[in-house]
Formats: C-alpha cells, structure tokens, sequence
C-alpha cells in the first residue's frame, strides 16, 4: 500500500513538471488581432521581425497589385510573389503586430520553376486600422502601412525581409457638413434628420426628414445636397458598415436640426449603442454635436414614421 | 402473647382477654375503692340508720363484707364473661363482614376485569382489522403502483416545485415584437418555474442536480443546479459546514436575494437590479464557503456568463474568470430578532464581441422618388467587403451590502425588513448590457437598490416592497453640444399578498412599474406603460 502510494505520488509530481516544461500556449492564432488577415495562411504569434536571418539565400519579390492603397477594413485584396530559391513558404505581416501570417509557395515560378516558387492570396485589413500605432508616414505627411514580406525555406528558416508600404486612405467621409450615426451590433438602425428646407407646398412649415425612405431632403437639387449614403444593415441584411451618413457638399440650410435615432429592428439582438455626431464645417475634426445611447428591443416596437426615434441632439446651423 | 394472657380464677388463660388485665385491675381498684367508699357511706348510713332504728327502736345484723366482695367478684366476673362473648361476638361479625366484603371486592374487580379484558379484546380485533384493511390497500395499491424509485446509496432526498402563473401586462399588445418576431402580449397563463431536483447529503459531501422547466420563451427544460460538494461538517446540527468546496453549476453568491430559494421569497420576481447584474442567477464555477457560529462567508470563481446572460449564457469567450465572495453574519439577537447581514464583491472580465466578416454589396436608395432605377451614379451605392474586426476584453466589477431583520413583534406573526444595494462598473448583463469596448467607449456605472417589508398574518403574507435601478448613471456624460436627457433608470412598486401552507402557496402581486423605455413625440425618452398583475400557484415537495 505505501509503495503504490509512492508510486502514485512520483506519478503525479512528474505529470506536474513536465505539465509545466511544456509550452501550454499554442503558437497559432485566429489572427483577429493582427492588422492583416489573409485567406489560407495560418496566423503565428509575434512579430514578422522576431524571427531571426537564418536562411540568406532566401528572397521573396512581391508582386505589384491593382491598386496599391489600402482603406480599415478592406477585404479581399489579393496579394502573391515569389520566392526561392528552395524557399516554399512566405512569411506576411506588419513588423511589430501580433501575428504574422505564413502563406505556402508551392507553384513553380516559370522562370526558374526547380528553385522559385510563387504564392497569391487574398488579404483582408482590420477596421482599426486607421487606429493603429503601427502606420507610418511618407514624405507628403499621408499614413502608409508596412507589409513585410519573408522567405521561409522547409527547414523553417526566414530569409530577410522586403518591405511594401502601402498608401492607407482612411474612410471618413467629408463635406460641408456631415451628420453621421455608428453602431456596434449587426442591428438595422436607421439615422433620421430633420432639415430646413425652403418653404413650398410640399413642405409648408420649412422642414423635411432625411431617412431611408426619404434619402434627399431636396430630390430636386443638383448636386442632390443633404443626402442619406446608405440604409445599412436594411431589414437585417446585414453588410457591415454599420455606419449612415447624411452629407452636404454644398452650403446646408440655415435653421434648426433635428437628429434621431431609429431602431427600424435589432435583427435578434437584446441591445444595440449607437454613436451619433455632427461635423461641420468642412474639415473639423472634432464634432460639433455628440450622443451616444443604448436602444433595447422594447424600442422598437413604435411605428418607423419619417420622425420616429429618439432624440440623439438638436442644433442650431449656423 | 396468650402464655402472658390474663388468667382466670380456674388457673386457665381467656384467650383474647390480655387487653382486659389493665381493666380489670382497674374495674378492682375502683371496686376496692368504692367499697371503702360504700363501706365508709355505709357506715355512715349505718349509723344513721342506727339513728333512725335507734329512733324507731329495732337494729338490722350488718351483712357481710366478704360475701359482698365475692358477690360483686361474681358480677364482675359474670360481666366481663359475657363482655368477653360479646366480643367475640363482634369480632366474629367484623371477621365474616370483612370476608364478605373481600370477597365482594373481588368478584367486583373480577368482574370489570373480565369487561376490560373483552373491551380490550374488542379493541384489538377493531385495530387488527383495520390492519388487516390497510394492508391489503396497501398490498393493492402497490400491486397497481409503478416501479418504486431506489437510491444507490441512503441519505438522497427528491425535491421539486411548480410556481404556475396568470399574468396581465400594461404593455401587451396584439403584435409581434419587430426585433425577435415574439409575441407582444403578455397577457398569459405560463410556467414560471417547474424545479425537480435530487440532493444527497453525507456527514463529508453534498451533491445535487437539478432542472428547471418553464414557458417563458417557449417550452424549455434545462440544467440549472448541478453541485459537488465536499465539506467539514459543523458542531452543531444544523450549524453551516466550517468549510465546504463546491464545484458546478449553481447560484452566483453575491449578496442576499441573488442566492435566495425563490421559495422564501414573497415577491414574484427579484428586484431589476438583481435580474441586470445577475440574469438567471446559475453559473458555472467553484466555490468555498462556511460558517463558524454566526459568521458566514463564500469565495468563488465563476465564468461570468449567468445562465440568464444577453450573451454567451453558459459559456465562457474568454479565460478570465470572475472573482466574488460575501462575507456576513447570521444570528438571532436576544432570542427575538433574527438578523441576516453582509456585504459581496465581485471583479471580473467582461467580453466585447467582434464583428464578423461581410461580403460586397450593392444598394439602390430612390434619390429622385420616381420609383424607377434611373440614376445609376446618385442611386446605386456600393459596399466593399469588411474585414472582421477583433473581439476583446473588458475589466468589471460590483459592490453589494445586504440587510435582514425578521422579528415576532405581535400575536399576528413574523415582521420582517430586507434592504440591499448594488454599486457595480459595467456589470449588467441582461437590461441594458454594458460594453465599454463598444461604440460608446465609456464604462457604464450602474447601481440599484430595494426596501421590502412583509408581515405574517397568520396563515397570510402581505409585502410591499420598492426597487430602483439606473444601468448607466453617466448616460449624458458623451453628449457634445445640447444634451438631452435620457435617463434610463427603473422603479417598481411592488405590493403582493399570500395564503401560505407547508405545502404550497398562492400568490397574488401588483407591479407599478416606471421605466424610461417610452418615446414621447418629441423623441425624448418616457414610461412605457407597463404596470402588471400576476397570479401564482406554488406546490412543492
């Protein structure tokens, strides 16, 4: 009985030391946290620069794409190369970011298909990317994102880096005034604002709402001034953007503005929080009117009228 | 005795007579004495009989004094013979009267003995007979009975409940809810909770499972409380464990009604800032917990996802885990007021969900409202794809202190007060759940409080209670410009009354509820209607 005891004990406290010899934490990733993501490669954590020159042979020529800029959230850009020689892998990502991605080369290059290979794939952008620490600039001051690219030879072994930096444009609208209303849930919230408007017969008292059923205030302007972009998220058809903007390019209106939030459904959700802003004038950028709120599903339940919603902030324009 | 018997001029002994020698002796002293007296008196009378004879003139001879004695010796003599007789006489009557009535006591107490013993008799046959009856009910009854459940082990106990509901909602309508695509109406007869559970309890380990079946959401039968529990056994029966590890599935302890058995409470449902805070009560986690004499305390790890939770109900997105306890008191002041107290903690790791990859699309927005698609560049709007945007991680935490007082103040029964209030940072999970990753990028302060009075009457329960809850006290904090107001804060007035058994209860209750979940024409947020009334039935085992 005592020796099973310590046979059992030693058992245990082996299990225990070698538990904690191992690596507990895998070195894949999902990837989410890096600023790329590139369809079939497998994500590793760390940076593309951790992994020391160990194979100098070994070069990766990117191949130039279609268009060269970039924008947060950007998805399906595709992007190849090659690499050689006796290299069957290529290493991707931002020096400094979580993860890197590795992509194999297993298609002979026809130049030299015994030693090079090539590589495409399609690479998608974080939305935070416009976020990130890890942008650059160029010489005119504009924000460029640094792809590395590695040769990574069947023995594991990295060859140096080449660099790509891509121009990032960031996708803020503009314009003389800009009314904008975000969300962070796959929920159809519609933005609704009331416009001054010249007096006619269609709008005696000198108003009109700007809403997905009524996206210009003025149809019959040109350039169509005061617009909605687009009813995101329309009936739970969800895209993505979860963003809706109504813009002027021209001079708005003076008079007052009434903004509103709408929850038209929460698609299935409990709750959706909702960031609504106004920009003006052209350039500003810190908002000259802010809310922000929780709807919940009992708020849905009013009738989606052109004024239906909660108050998000009235101002005065000028 | 009878040898020291007072003997008789014949030299024989009387028997019985040894009570006479005292007496006698006596009676003699006496006679001596009262011839002397007689003799003095006659000599007296003598003389004046001499006088009188001498004056009539003839003298008497004197009788003899020795044939006197021997005269009264024989009187007395004969006299105390037929004293003697007499007694004997008696005696001989008492002796055959005290027989008779011995043997009348006896054939009296033969003859209720012999009634007692048949009246017995009678009895038993009746009991057995009953017996008998009962037996073969019992036999029958088992006979058509299903199979009989049997433990593996001693010391398992089945318990269960129903707590049945008819409820009317101010907010009903007769349409469905546009975000779920569920019924508005309330209006309803449901089942609120159906627990059937099976606990053992050993001197070192406890175990339950249970599950719970409602129509809340639609029929529903789930897993609700499963434990594995061992412990160290307090002194005292009935005294809390001095230290008992649990693991699995049960009640989040934090402070006193979130842990409570929905049994011991008056009121339908706990208050709003409990079921914000702590939706559905259940989650997965480990535990310690105790008492020793009036302290109480728990420690536990739990995922932070309560059964109840907007989100992830059960599971766990991410590794951290959430850190609470209570530590309080439990005791009875002065043999008349019982006292339940404490104050609860939690840290935790709240989970903001990414967003999913999308794919191109295009939209058509009818800019110039002809109805036609006419205008490709002002009416054809197209959205790229969207990379999926990361999840992450968020730090929350809560405050709780809890009060209990519950006293016989009156003949009519117990009075009882429960107060407790919650301080918490980005802890709702359920109301208005809190996210300060999100777009709003602020952390939600929340905080919540409830008063409950109740009173027995008998077999009666009245209550009132009033419960309070803001799930984001800073709701105007990132309003630029004008603010408007969106105060988003609960109360409820409830006032509830019950007929109580050991078997069940019923219930009836009145909710004046306030919330700001209206919009007034303005847009500006207002009470949404929505006071209710419910009906409960409650049978437990």
């Amino acid at each position: 009985m005592r020796r099973a005891r310590g046979i059992f004990l030693s058992a245990l406290i082996f299990s225990v030391g070698s538990f904690s010899a191992c690596e507990w934490k895998s070195a894949t990733t999902s990837g989410l946290d890096s600023l790329l993501r590139i369809q079939g490669g497998q994500a590793v954590k760390g940076s593309i620069a951790d992994p020391p020159v160990t194979n100098q042979d070994a070069t990766v020529i990117p191949s130039s794409t279609r268009n060269n800029q970039v924008y947060p959230g950007l998805s399906g850009k595709v992007v190849g190369g090659t690499v050689g020689p006796n290299a069957n892998a290529a290493a991707i990502g931002i020096a400094g970011d979580e993860a890197y991605w590795m992509v194999p080369a297993l298609t002979p290059d026809s130049t030299d298909p015994q030693s090079h290979f090539t590589f495409s794939t399609l690479v998608s952008f974080s939305p935070l990317l416009g976020q990130s620490a890890l942008l650059q600039t160029d010489s005119d001051g504009k924000p460029t994102l640094p792809v590395s690219f590695r040769a990574v030879d069947p023995s594991g072994n990295f060859g140096a880096a080449t660099v790509d930096s891509l121009p990032v444009v960031l996708d803020e609208p503009t314009g003389t005034m800009v009314i904008s209303l975000e969300w962070d849930t796959p929920v159809d919230l519609d933005l609704h604002v009331q416009v001054p408007v010249p007096v006619s017969d269609i709008n005696p008292d000198g108003t009109a709402w700007v809403w997905a059923k009524k996206p210009a205030a003025l149809p019959s302007s040109t350039p169509p001034d005061g617009v909605l972009d687009f009813d995101s998220n329309a009936n739970c058809a969800i895209d993505g953007r979860d963003r809706e903007d109504v813009i002027w390019t021209g001079m708005p209106l003076a008079g007052h503005y009434i903004v509103r939030v709408d929850p038209f459904s929460l698609c299935g959700q409990v709750s959706a929080a909702w960031h609504a802003t106004a920009f003006y004038p052209a350039g500003a950028v810190t908002p000259v009117q802010e809310a922000s709120g929780v709807l919940t599903t009992t708020s849905t339940r009013y009738a989606p009228t052109e004024s239906a919603g909660i108050t998000a902030f009235e101002f005065d324009y000028p | 005795m009878r040898a020291a018997g007072w003997k008789s001029g014949e030299g024989t002994t009387v028997p019985g007579t040894q009570w006479h020698r005292p007496l006698v002796a006596v009676v003699v002293a006496g006679l001596c004495l009262a011839g002397s007296k007689s003799t003095a008196r006659a000599q007296t009378d003598s003389s004046q009989q001499k006088d009188k004879a001498g004056k009539r003139g003839k003298k008497e001879p004197p009788p003899d004094p020795m044939l006197e004695i021997e005269k009264v010796k024989a009187e007395f003599e004969q006299k105390l013979a037929g004293q003697e007789a007499a007694a004997k006489l008696r005696e001989e009557n008492l002796r055959k009267e005290q027989a008779a009535s011995v043997e009348e006591a006896r054939k009296d107490a033969e003859t209720r003995l012999a009634a007692d013993r048949q009246e017995r008799e009678r009895a038993v046959q009746g009991l057995q007979k009953a017996l008998d009856e009962a037996t073969a009910r019992e036999d029958a009854r088992e006979k058509s009975a299903p199979p009989a459940v049997h433990a593996s082990t001693t010391g398992v106990t089945l318990y269960g409940y129903v707590q049945a509901d008819l409820q009317f909602r101010q907010s009903s309508e007769d349409q469905l809810d546009p975000a779920s695509g569920q019924p508005l109406n309330q209006d309803r007869f449901l089942i609120r909770r159906a627990r059937l559970g099976a606990a053992i309890d050993k001197h070192y380990g406890e175990g339950r499972i249970e599950i719970d079946g409602n129509t809340v959401q639609g029929s529903a039968l789930r897993l609700i409380d499963v434990e594995a529990s061992a412990k160290l056994p307090g002194k005292n029966e009935g005294a809390p464990p001095v230290v008992m590890g649990t693991i699995g599935l049960f009640r989040i302890p934090f402070g006193r009604e979130v842990p409570q058995d929905d049994r011991q409470r008056l009121f339908m449902e706990r208050s709003t800032a409990a079921r914000a805070l702590f939706p559905g009560e259940y989650d997965l986690g480990a535990k310690i917990s105790g008492g020793w004499q009036f302290v109480r305390y728990v420690l536990a790890v739990q995922n932070g996802q309560p059964l109840g939770a907007n989100s992830f109900a059960g599971l766990d997105p991410n590794q951290q885990k959430d850190i609470l306890g209570r530590v309080g008191v439990e005791d009875r002041i002065r043999e008349k007021v019982d006292v339940v107290a404490g104050v609860s903690a939690l840290r935790g790791t709240g989970f903001h969900a990414g967003k999913l990859a999308s794919k191109s699309t295009v939209q058509w927005n009818d800019t110039n409202e002809d109805g036609l698609l006419n205008n490709l560049s002002s009416e054809l709007t197209g959205i790229p794809a969207s990379a999926a945007l990361p999840s992450s991680n968020y730090t929350r935490f809560g405050f709780g202190a809890d009060l209990f007082l519950s006293s016989r103040l009156s003949r009519l029964g117990r009075s009882s007060v429960a107060a407790e209030f919650y301080l918490a940072n980005d802890l709702d999970r359920a109301i208005l759940p809190a996210d300060p990753s999100g777009i709003i990028g602020r952390n939600f302060r929340e905080m919540g409080y409830y008063l409950a009075l109740s009173q027995e009457i008998g077999r009666f329960q009245v209550g009132v209670r009033y419960d309070y809850y803001n799930p984001d006290q800073d709701s105007n904090k990132n309003a630029r410009g004008n603010p408007v107001p969106t105060d988003t804060s609960y109360s409820t007035v409830a006032v509830a009354a019950a007929c109580v058994s050991s078997w069940g209860r019923f219930i009836v209750e009145f909710d004046r509820n306030q919330n700001h979940l209206g919009i007034d024409p303005s847009g500006m947020p207002s009470n949404l209607a929505d006071n209710a009334f419910i009906v409960r039935g409650e049978v437990g085992f």
